[in-house]
């Protein structure tokens, strides 16, 4: 495999932005390699490198930054000891970048194709070593390009511009913009994040195919299962390290360091339904301080960790960690109640819809109907999800439920008593007891208000009499979320987006709800994350019988957390019933095809003793 | 398409109402102010009373101020502007004459004065060294200076000392350069400063990254995609770039003593000559309306994000 001369060779790659508090160590020591029809994924959690790692690599870091290495060759070129590099000529020729957020990474003011065409002009430019014939060849290559990534219509979609094209046809149109060039190397960031699962496996699918053609791809991602089914090896980043890295195949089903190990105990999909996600975390990362970084959140811990930094240990050839303890058996997340007890879906249902339809105004005097004849009950300790791509009705009925709309047709009832088709006198006092938990927190925040401002909105008024009265319950709140009551003085702005959701939530609990709606709450977040924020959930609903009204396009976190299931698809529902019956034999054909384009990791090994200790962990 | 016709059908009513909404303020300030017109008009010549009496009836002074009003837009919806006091010709003629020089003017200015900022910022973009504060301490300079004192200073190096230029009137090209001058200098701080700005914003936008990932140099990236950005606020600014041309009209004609609307309309208001001044008004508040509908195309121009708000 590795006879060729990598691709992209790089040792010792360390990246250093200067920091209010010092400075900033972002990629600490990276060494990677990567030859031509390989693909290598960094995987971690927001804030580790991954993206400045990528940066680097094109000389884009930042001006700000402070970018070293000890050998960094891309394409047969080095460019540590080959004088000032030609950055320019790299980018797009030899390395392909697809940045992080499809979204905003296409200029609004220009056609899809010439943005896909600027690498063919900036060549033109560049040099008679390649002279392109501007117009025609370039218009010709464009088109070739997008319909090699699959978009249909490409004479059409070039001509459009990024406002009017979805999240998965601009995705395509970037992937076309690194590609057309016929650079080596594509380095892809977050490809797929805050896609649809169905697009999600289309991209997958054209980047598999890219890398059979002989691409050599840099996949970064923090889903684990994304990475799973387009990986040969995967790097797993932490605080700007590589803590592991080995074989893909061998990394997620028997992980050697005790970060990859809580990881990938975190993804919803592999574990048990109910089960516990995440260890205990710190509330604040410490500074660091000579030892192994993750000591703080390590279960396996051990004093010579924190006063030695440890070194990387083979566990088999080609897989190697970071951690002085490899082969340790790590604790699995402790579960409180390991069989969590049924609810019970009978009696008068908490809120009951029955026939909801609801449309809006479309171009000209059309109209949209974006729900159409819905209905569902939700009873007290129950979760009910509700699963669908995006587009598909999901929020509309949210604000049905919460009676933020009216329904054209239909009714909802909450506790029997009429909650839709009510004059709003008469129900707000029952308001307080439906709760509302949206995807991003932020935005629903005044971002001059301090946490426990936030938290005393949920009281009536935010001023500071609340926020004195209801202090001693404002603390409460934050304790019951897992937040250090110290953060109530922080504002929306310094806050991480976990905790950020754990204020929305202890906001939505303030007043003691039956009822929370929450709105994709997890989408937003890491995986390691997504796990704490699923286990909040749980006990939440464990101590005070909260029902949840859970919308999620994610099956993996559906799978996880609900117990009833309403499958949702342009307006309609399609199936619905238990998460085990639904998930475990799908009777519409959309929730087939939901399923199956979900992308799955590899059943872990069974915990127990290794077979065999793992090489090189007692070298020093 | 109906739909750009209504659009353009509403936009010039609204432009209507504006004008004569100017014209009404124009004859409001002429007639509230002290000092009577007639006495004014007769100018020192010695005249009887029944001169008086009989030149205010022509004038329609002897009715009362509703009445005159009225007239007056019964007038300007036909087209009549009236005739000069001062020059007894019709105002429309008048007008018309002066047209031309002021026009010539106002688009030279405003091209040399774009084209200068698009320059200057264009270059200093997002660049942190000396240029940028070179640039900036110029910028500042010519916002706060006043027109008259740029143009004096002008005529008194370019003309009276080196002799490039005539010092006034309007003989041809080598005639317009400095008013153009002038009159560039006191809008190019400000569109430079705007753009400058937004382009800087603009540069901190990931599309900018991306681009810079595809291989794109600086200069490329200025010109192919962040100047668009930078032009959608100077668009928003045309109400004061129209109110900046025309007031610099005003002072530029007269310090270089060309012929001109501004120098019209200076002359027209220490004469107290009614009919001459609410033209101008007119005339530059239609200019103002119909620029801006302008402004509306070219914004949507620039953001394909709007075309489709066009109804
Ligand atoms: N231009 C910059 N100036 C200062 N610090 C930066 C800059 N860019 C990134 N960082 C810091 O570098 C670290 C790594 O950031 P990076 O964007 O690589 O994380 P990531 O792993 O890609 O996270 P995510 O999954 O959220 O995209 C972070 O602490 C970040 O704050
Ligand atoms: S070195 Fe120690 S603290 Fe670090 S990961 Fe290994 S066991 Fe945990
Ligand atoms: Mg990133």
């Amino acid at each position: 495999m590795e006879t060729a001369e990598p691709l992209l060779d790089v040792a010792g790659l360390r990246v250093v932005f200067p920091g209010a508090d010092g400075p900033v160590h972002a990629v600490d020591g990276v060494d990677l390699r990567l030859a031509a029809g390989q693909c290598l994924a960094v995987v971690g959690e927001s804030g580790s490198g991954k993206s400045v790692t990528a940066r680097a690599l094109l000389g884009l870091a930042g001006p700000t930054a402070t970018v070293t290495a000890d050998r960094l060759r891309v394409a047969g070129q080095d460019l540590v000891n080959g004088g000032r590099p030609d950055w320019r000529a790299l980018r797009g020729r030899s390395l392909g970048m697809v940045l992080q957020d499809a979204m905003t990474s296409l200029d609004p003011l220009r056609t899809v194709g010439a943005e896909i065409a600027e690498p063919l002009r900036n060549q033109w430019h560049s040099g008679p070593r390649r002279l392109l014939p501007a117009g025609r060849a370039v218009r010709e290559r464009v088109l070739e390009q997008l319909r090699a990534v699959q978009v249909p219509e490409p004479g059409i979609r070039a001509r459009q511009y990024p406002h009017q094209l979805s999240g998965g046809l601009r995705q395509r149109a970037l992937i076309a913009a690194a590609l057309v060039s016929g650079p080596p190397v594509l380095l892809a960031d977050e490809p797929t994040t805050a896609l649809d699962v169905t697009v999600q496996a289309r991209i997958l699918d054209l980047l598999a195919a890219q890398r059979a053609a002989g691409t050599a791809i840099l996949l970064i991602s923090h889903d684990l299962a994304v990475v799973g089914s387009l990986a040969d090896r995967i790097a797993v980043m932490y605080r700007g390290r590589f803590v592991e890295e080995g074989p893909a195949a061998q990394l997620l089903t028997d992980p050697a360091h005790p970060y990859t190990r809580t990881l990938l105990d975190a993804v919803p999909s592999r574990r048990p339904r109910g089960a516990r996600l995440s260890l205990p975390v710190a509330r604040t990362e410490p500074e660091r301080s000579g030892g192994c970084d993750f000591a703080h959140r390590c279960p396996l811990v051990e004093d010579g960790c924190r006063t030695s930094e440890p070194a990387r240990h083979e566990v088999t050839d080609g897989h190697s960690a970071l951690c002085r303890r490899l082969g340790v058996p790590l604790p699995r997340p402790a579960d409180t109640a390991a069989a969590p007890t049924r609810p019970v879906s009978s009696g008068t249902p908490l809120l009951e819809a029955k026939g909801l339809t609801k449309s809006f105004p479309g171009p000209g005097h059309s109209r949209r109907t974006v729900v159409r004849d819905v209905s569902f009950s939700l009873y007290a300790r129950e979760t009910l999800a509700v699963v669908g791509e995006s587009g598909s009705g999901k929020t509309t009925t949210a604000q049905l439920a919460l009676g933020l709309l009216e329904p054209d047709a239909g009714w909802v009832r909450l506790r029997g008593e009429p909650w839709s088709g009510v004059p709003e006198r008469t129900r707000r006092a029952a308001r307080r007891r439906l709760q509302h938990v949206q995807q991003d927190p932020l935005s629903s925040f005044d971002p001059r208000y301090t946490v426990e401002r936030v938290v005393a909105e949920a009281f009536g008024t935010p001023d500071r009499g609340t926020v004195r009265r209801q202090l001693p319950r404002i603390g409460e709140l934050l304790e019951s979320v897992g937040l250090d009551p110290a953060l109530r003085t922080r504002r929306p702005g310094e806050l991480s987006g976990g905790q950020r959701q754990r204020v929305a939530i202890a906001r939505a609990l303030a007043t003691d709800p039956e009822l929370l709606v929450c709105d994709e709450p997890v989408s937003a977040l890491d995986v390691s994350v997504q796990g704490q924020i699923l286990d909040l959930f749980r006990d939440v609903q464990q101590r005070t019988g909260v029902a949840l009204l859970f919308i999620s396009h994610d099956l993996g976190v559906v799978g996880h957390v609900a117990d009833r299931v309403l499958v949702m698809r342009e307006g309609e529902l399609v199936e619905s019933g238990r998460v085990d019956d639904v998930f475990g034999s799908p009777a519409h054909p959309y929730t087939r095809s939901l399923l199956s384009a979900l992308p799955r990791l590899p059943e872990p090994e069974p915990e127990g003793p290794r077979t065999a200790p793992p090489r090189g962990a007692h070298a020093r | 398409m109906s739909g750009v016709l209504r659009w353009l059908l509403r936009r010039l009513l609204s432009a209507a109402l504006v004008v004569a909404g100017a014209a009404t303020v124009a004859f409001a300030g002429m007639a509230l102010t002290p000092g009577d017109p007639v006495r004014t008009l007769l100018g020192t010549s010695p005249a009887t009373p029944e001169v008086v009496a009989e030149v205010r009836a022509d004038l329609g002074y002897d009715q009362p101020l509703a009445v005159r009003y009225a007239r007056f837009i019964g007038r300007l919806c036909t087209g009549d502007l009236g005739d000069s006091y001062q020059l007894q010709e019709p105002v429309g003629q008048v007008l018309a004459e002066q047209l031309g020089p002021t026009l010539e003017l106002a688009l030279a200015g405003f091209t040399l004065g774009l084209a200068g900022a698009l320059l200057l910022a264009v270059s200093t973009a997002g660049r942190r060294r000396l240029p940028v504060r070179a640039a900036s301490l110029f910028e500042l300079t010519t916002v706060s200076a006043p027109g008259f004192w740029t143009g004096v200073l002008l005529l008194g190096l370019f003309s009276f000392q080196l002799r490039f230029f005539p010092a006034a009137g309007d003989t041809g090209a080598a005639s317009l350069v400095l008013p153009a001058v002038t009159m560039a200098l006191s809008i190019v701080g400000t569109f430079s400063q705007v753009l400058r700005d937004a382009m800087e914003r603009a540069l901190d936008q990931p599309f900018v990254l991306s681009a810079r990932a595809r291989g794109t140099g600086e200069l490329a990236l200025r010109v192919r995609h962040v100047l668009r950005h930078g032009l959608l606020p100077l668009t928003t600014l045309s109400g004061w770039t129209i109110g900046a041309l025309l007031s610099g009209t005003v002072v530029i004609e007269t310090v270089f003593s060309r012929p001109g609307l501004g120098r019209v309309l200076a002359a027209a208001i220490t004469s107290r000559d009614l009919p001459v001044v609410t033209g101008v008004v007119v005339i530059a508040a239609a200019a103002f309306s119909l620029l801006n509908i302008l402004v509306d195309v070219v914004y949507r121009i620039i953001d394909p994000r709007l075309r489709s708000t066009l109804p």
